[in-house]
């Protein structure tokens, strides 16, 4: 059976009520469809219900990580290309040493790529999310340039994982 | 003595670098190290230690080879330059027919091995970094 999100009104559902025991710590779900046969009910304990939310909020919090990963390997991309602008200006005698020098020192905010550590070993598994569904392969220095993670704290990070 | 496994690095005052292709990177602030100019060396790399650092100790990565003359021998190697000023690039004569460009820093670099030699796969070093697989387990 296909598992596509539908729409409230495609479902036919008409009604949707829910119970709540207190006495017996359990809730009841009643979904009452437009015929007779759409009727289900679903219950579920406390318990469950708390689980359920616990994986919502979790799969949020990941999203939301997942998010700025893919925001900073954007900044990074610009920075980097701004860079490389700016060498190439260099190494074509547009500018001159100093000149090269001085814009890094003074407009630093639009060239410098700040590396940070891993916090854990599931930061680098959103990475490889990414970079899966990207599609191409990465070298572990492209990786880290792309999403501000310290060299050496990535292949810590991928020591312990491959031990 | 020379080093050809992946995640080898060096870590030095002054080192000369040899390879096909240098090419510019990035400008990344490192921890514990600073602003530093970031270096792709593609293709028959090579980086030696010219000048150890003062104290000789690792900065940045610990296991870091540190002492004169070691060496790097790789396919590609990454470095990273704490200096705001470019590198001077020379070509020179370098394997059989082929040439190389060849510059020699003057303050901190760190060089890393990025891609092994592939002639070398069957000597596996059992430490060495793996690249990013293609799937992590969950």
């Amino acid at each position: 059976m296909e598992n596509n999100i539908i729409s409230y009104r495609e479902t036919g559902i008409d009604k949707f009520l829910g119970y709540n025991n207190q006495e017996k710590n359990f809730y009841r779900f009643k979904i009452e469809g437009r015929n007779q046969e759409e009727h289900f009910s679903i219950t579920l304990t406390s318990n469950e219900i708390d689980n359920l939310f616990e994986q919502f909020r979790f799969h949020s919090e990941i999203n939301i990580i997942k998010d700025n990963y893919c925001f900073t390997a954007i900044n990074n991309l610009i920075k980097k290309n701004n860079f490389l602008q700016l060498s190439l200006q260099l190494s074509e005698n547009q500018i001159t040493e100093e000149d090269f020098e001085k814009e890094l020192d003074e407009n630093i905010g639009n060239y410098l790529i700040e590396m940070k550590n891993l916090v854990n070993s599931s930061e680098l598994k959103i990475i490889s999310n990414i970079l899966l569904s990207i599609g191409k392969s990465f070298s572990v220095d492209e990786v880290s340039e792309l999403f501000s993670v310290d060299l050496k704290s990535m292949n810590n990070e991928l020591l312990t994982l491959y031990k | 003595m020379e080093f050809v496994f992946q995640g080898a690095s060096i870590e030095c005052d002054s080192a000369e670098i040899i390879s096909r292709d240098i090419k510019a990177s990035s400008f990344v602030n490192l921890p514990e190290i600073g602003n530093c100019q970031k270096y792709n060396c593609k293709r028959n790399s090579e980086a030696k230690i010219l000048e150890e650092l003062e104290p000789k100790r690792a900065l940045y990565k610990p296991g870091s080879h540190l002492d004169k003359d070691d060496t790097l021998k790789s396919e590609d190697i990454v470095i990273y330059i704490n200096s705001l000023k470019s590198v001077k690039k020379e070509v020179i004569p370098f394997s059989h027919r082929h040439k190389a460009q060849k510059t020699i820093t003057k303050c901190f670099t760190y060089a890393e091995i990025s891609l092994q030699f592939p002639n070398i796969q069957a000597l596996k070093d059992p430490r060495q970094v793996p690249a990013i697989p293609d799937e992590l387990e969950e």
